[in-house]
């Protein structure tokens, strides 16, 4: 995985960030964080997708979504109520 | 003007006589060469005793790996926490870049070496761990399981 795709993912769903010694990223839904994520900080750094998307608690095809423009920010939010993430 | 090259006559070459090999015929120095221990001459076709040396050639796909799949880890390396159970993770290899994660929590660490991917993971569990319990976070129903998750491998150091 690249890091402008993870941004870009980070981007979309309007995640909370903070640079520490990693990149933080936490989606916040009315006042409450339900996920997160991280990536080390350098363009070169080793990404791993599947980590990412496991953290982001959606499947591979989803992820894909997450990633190119078929899955919007509500689209998530819908995804991750049906998983009993969201109350 | 060049200066002509005076030949070099080593002691051994020089004979009772007082006189150089270089001026005596060629059977007087065959002679002397007789009773000098003399190698013996190298045949191409007898080829090289055989060896007693065994050489095993392992496949990098059969070869012992030295590094574990799954390991505990307790060096969280943080002056306010200290681990109350050793941490089990798993250990993979993922484009060349060494992957520990610890699938409870769906928390991990990478880095070029197993010790870096270490470093990582210690990283990123002590910053999830302040961060879930901070007062200003309110963590949903699965963050709440991360949360308790950690709390039972690992609490605040008491002073």
């Amino acid at each position: 995985m690249k890091v402008h795709e993870f941004e870009r993912i980070v981007n979309k769903l309007g995640m909370e960030t903070r640079n520490s010694y990693d990149r933080l990223a936490w989606l916040v839904h009315n006042g409450v964080t339900v996920v997160r994520t991280r990536r080390s900080h350098g363009k070169g750094k080793f990404v791993p997708a599947d980590k990412i998307r496991q953290q982001l608690k959606v499947n591979e095809e989803q992820f894909a979504g997450l990633i190119s423009c078929s899955i919007s920010k509500q689209d998530y939010i819908k995804i991750l109520a049906e998983k009993g993430i969201i109350a | 003007m060049a200066a002509a090259a005076a030949p070099v006559v080593t002691s051994a070459a020089i004979s009772a006589s007082g006189k150089s090999a270089l001026f005596q015929d060629s059977t007087e120095g065959a002679h002397q060469l007789a009773g000098a221990v003399v190698l013996p001459r190298q045949h191409g076709d007898e080829g090289y005793p055989a060896s007693n040396v065994r050489v095993e050639i392992l496949l990098p796909a059969y070869a012992p790996n030295p590094r574990p799949s799954k390991l505990l880890f307790g060096g969280l390396q943080d002056p306010d926490l200290q681990v109350l159970r050793a941490i089990p993770l798993e250990v993979g290899v993922e484009e060349s870049a060494v992957v520990v994660s610890w699938p409870e929590i769906d928390e991990f660490g990478s880095g070029e070496t197993l010790s870096c991917a270490l470093d990582d993971f210690s990283h990123t569990v002590r910053e999830l761990y302040h961060h879930l319990y901070a007062d200003d976070v309110r963590p949903g129903a699965d963050l709440l399981r991360v949360r308790k998750v950690l709390g039972e491998y690992i609490e605040p150091r008491t002073k």
